[in-house]
């Protein structure tokens, strides 16, 4: 199947000699649903950015349904929905004249879907984009990016900010009214929790490349934090193992990101460190305790 | 308390540099004190002036009240240090004034001096009653600030040309009202400060009219409102009249200059249309063309009063005879090594002085010596009237207004590269410095130690070197220009890193 997003040896920095995307390496397959979380500063609106044709790489190319976002933009955002947490949306204008300027550019626009979305919002037509709250003005750019039934839909912590309620409210929107449809979704997020919600797949930017890709699901089954005591090994015994994503000093302990099955990490924790089973713990985790493991702390 | 304020506030002094410096230049290309002519005496008043309402509308004092209201900080402190804040940038434009002033005052320039004084403290009333009113309703609309940038250019330089034309007594009466005028606003301000600064909610309008676009509008029109509103909105539509009134009343090349400020304004609204497949070149159009407009109208207004004055006229020499004077487009190429003679049909004969136009070799073939009769005069007068008529001037008219759009489109490509994605990693202040290197040669042009019209001087060299291929030239070099800066529009990244405003309060 043809990607619908492609990144090939994608390199950008903004300053010279310190890379923010370094080589990277990346797909997305359609129908898909994508989150991509990682630390502020670690790429994740370069790549968004990158993506929409905001953005010239310095190395490789970036394609959207095989074609250039820079090179062919008109194209690429005709089958494209965006919505960005700084999001800037002509404040002088009225929700209506809005709709009927993306209804104009998009000839496929969906009348019963903008209506549906206008009611379950509670949006009133005829405000000035200005005077919304912030979340109404959220929910007016993601009406705007979903009503043309996009191929592909971004979303830049198109959340934050929002309260919990709202967030939910407005993840479910997106995925319900599109996800179902076929439609490939990429979002970027500092909440774990809607990355667990969504489902899917989980890339995590770190460092300038991508640290870990997988499935959620896989995240909640095969990886696992081993935590041994600091006088037992060397955080390079740790680091060396197989399927070691990360290891780092935690206080007394070392902790230790590991992929597989749990009967599979003890194995090699034990081979590795020669301790017996019960001198180390190794732990599922929540996601948002594997994020914090994988790029929180100091580095071993 | 107040320097503490004042270094978090970023007062305008800080951009001192970015007077100095073309100040400097202009000293340094005029070719010092000798070579200044008493016209060009405008140049010193008008490099302060200009910059100094862009100083104060850049200055952060209208931008940080959040931050300035949870702190305990002394309303009164805050009003003193931004009084210190806009005195402070009038007190160095003064100065720039003043050092021009040493330059090259004579009785003729005294007038001009005072005429400068006056409209830089009349120009810094409505900052001051400004500054005392935002203690009272911190965060009003930002256009009042553009509105107070735009009165302080433009009306502000007009009423410095007729107080130039008026007795010196004018001058000192505005003056001293102006200083009585400060002192009054700043004592009000200071005995009404508030306690604190408080944001005052803004009153909202719950509107349930389906919000459609007015119905007047032609329906082609209508989609295209947000994008419209986006890029016209007040931080484009203030250099409009800028660049009008600069048109009409700064002769030369300068006025083209500062219209890619008007469509760098623009830009930061429009930047919500980026993620939309939505065309750039229409938007790169509609954002130059109005501004090139606006500066051509006032330009065109200038040229329409001037075409009514005569253009051929009588002047007296240093003999006492007198001479038939035209402008340079009714001037004639001179032939190498030798200067050209003209002869009368009965006989007389002159050899006119060879001058040289932008480095080209010309003479006045109308002119008449000391040791001529009147009747060559008079022969010469109706020669240079038939010529005239002959619609010479129209066609230096047309080569003057496409140089202007040159000038403009130039120095929105000087403006635009520092967003090029090809230049993106090119070191910030390397593009900074070629950028500033190219604005001060696009300046340069504008400047001669000799003449003051430097955009009729080169229209008319164009014209005498290439009478009839010049329009084109200039045209063709528009249109080269104009892709190159379309080149540069379609592949910037203008992403900035603080939104102007993400919708939603």
């Amino acid at each position: 199947m043809k990607p619908v997003l492609e990144f090939s040896n994608v390199s950008r920095s903004y300053k010279a000699g310190q890379p923010v995307l370094d080589r990277i390496n990346w797909s997305m397959e359609p129908g898909e649903v994508l989150g991509l979380i990682g630390r502020n500063g670690a790429g994740k609106t370069t790549l968004i950015r990158l993506a929409m044709g905001m953005l010239y790489p310095e190395g490789g190319e970036v394609r959207l349904f095989g074609l250039s976002p820079t090179g062919d933009p008109i194209a690429v955002k005709k089958r494209v929905g965006y919505v960005a947490e700084d999001q800037v949306l002509p404040s002088g204008s009225t929700i209506a004249e809005l709709i009927e300027f993306h209804r104009y550019l998009f000839p496929q626009w969906d009348a019963e879907l903008e209506r549906s979305l206008l009611d379950r919002f509670s949006l009133p037509k005829g405000s000035k984009i200005g005077k919304l709250s912030k979340g109404q003005a959220r929910e007016v750019a993601l009406l705007c990016a979903i009503c043309h039934r996009p191929e592909l839909l971004i979303l830049d912590e198109p959340a934050g900010g929002l309260d919990p309620a709202a967030r939910r409210d407005f993840l479910e929107a997106s995925i319900q009214l599109l996800n179902r449809e076929g439609t490939a979704i990429l979002f970027s997020s500092h909440h774990m929790g809607d990355i667990e919600r969504i489902g899917g797949r989980v890339v995590l930017l770190d460092d300038a490349a991508i640290l870990l890709d997988r499935q959620v699901a896989e995240l909640r089954e095969n990886i696992f934090v081993a935590v041994v005591s600091s006088t037992a090994t060397t955080i390079r015994n740790l680091s060396n193992l197989p399927g070691c994503l990360r290891a780092r000093t935690m206080f007394d302990n070392f902790h230790a990101v590991i992929v597989g099955s749990e009967t599979d990490v003890r194995t090699r924790i034990m081979a590795a460190t020669g301790l017996g089973p019960n001198e180390f713990q190794c732990l599922p985790v929540p996601l948002e305790e594997l994020f914090i493991e994988l790029v929180g702390g100091g580095r071993s | 308390m107040i320097a503490q304020i004042l270094r978090l506030e970023r007062p305008s002094l800080k951009w001192l540099p970015l007077i100095l410096i073309p100040a400097a230049y202009v000293c340094l290309i005029l070719g010092g004190p000798k070579q200044i002519r008493q016209e060009i005496f405008i140049w010193g008043i008008f490099l302060p002036i200009v910059p100094l309402a862009g100083l104060l509308g850049m200055a952060k004092q209208w931008t940080c009240d959040p931050l300035i209201a949870v702190l305990p900080v002394p309303i009164r402190a805050l009003y003193l240090a931004r009084v210190i804040n806009v005195m402070g940038t009038l007190v160095v434009c003064w100065g720039l004034i003043l050092g021009f002033a040493l330059l090259v005052l004579t009785d003729s320039t005294l007038p001009g001096f005072q005429a400068a004084n006056c409209t830089l403290l009349v120009g810094i009333l409505p900052y001051l009653a400004l500054q005392a009113w935002h203690l009272h309703r911190p965060g009003f609309p930002k256009w009042i600030i553009s509105l107070v940038c735009g009165i302080q250019i433009g009306p502000s330089m007009l009423l410095e040309i007729w107080l130039r034309r008026q007795p010196p007594a004018t001058a000192d009466l505005i003056l001293l009202g102006s200083i009585l005028c400060a002192a009054a606003i700043v004592s009000v301000g200071w005995f009404l400060a508030p306690a604190a600064l408080i944001h005052q909610p803004r009153l909202q309008r719950t509107s349930t009219s389906p919000g459609g676009a007015p119905a007047i509008l032609p329906r082609r029109i209508t989609p295209f409102l947000p994008v419209l509103r986006s890029i016209y909105g007040w931080q484009y539509l203030m250099w409009l009249p800028i660049l009008f009134t600069q048109g009409a009343s700064q002769p030369g090349y300068f006025p083209a200059i500062m219209t890619g400020f008007a469509v760098i304004a623009a830009l930061p609204r429009s930047l919500w249309i980026q993620s939309l497949p939505v065309p750039r070149r229409p938007l790169l159009l509609a954002v130059l063309g109005p501004a090139i407009l606006a500066l051509l109208a006032g330009h065109w207004v200038v040229s329409f009063q001037k075409s009514r004055m005569p253009v051929v006229r009588l002047v007296e020499t240093s003999c006492g005879q007198a001479d038939v004077a035209v402008p340079f487009d009714l001037w004639r190429p001179a032939p190498s090594n030798s200067n050209p003679e003209i002869r009368a049909p009965w006989g007389e004969t002159y050899r006119p002085p060879v001058s040289t136009l932008l480095g080209l070799p010309v003479y006045n073939p109308f002119s008449s010596g000391c040791n001529n009769s009147d009747r060559f005069l008079q022969w010469q007068l109706r020669h240079a009237e038939f010529a005239n008529g002959r619609g010479l001037s129209s066609r230096i008219r047309l080569l003057d207004t496409l140089f202007l759009c040159l000038m403009a489109v130039a120095s929105t490509w000087v403006l635009f590269l520092t967003a090029w994605s090809r230049l993106r990693r090119t070191h910030r202040w390397t593009i900074i410095s070629v950028a500033a290197i190219g604005w001060l040669a696009l300046a340069s042009a504008n400047l001669s130690p000799n003449r003051f019209d430097v955009l009729g001087l080169t229209s008319a060299w164009l014209g005498l070197a290439f009478p009839n291929l010049a329009p084109w030239l200039v045209a063709a070099a528009i249109l080269l220009l104009y892709r190159m800066v379309e080149r540069v529009f379609l592949e910037s990244e203008y992403t900035l890193k603080t939104p102007p405003q993400p919708a939603g309060r």
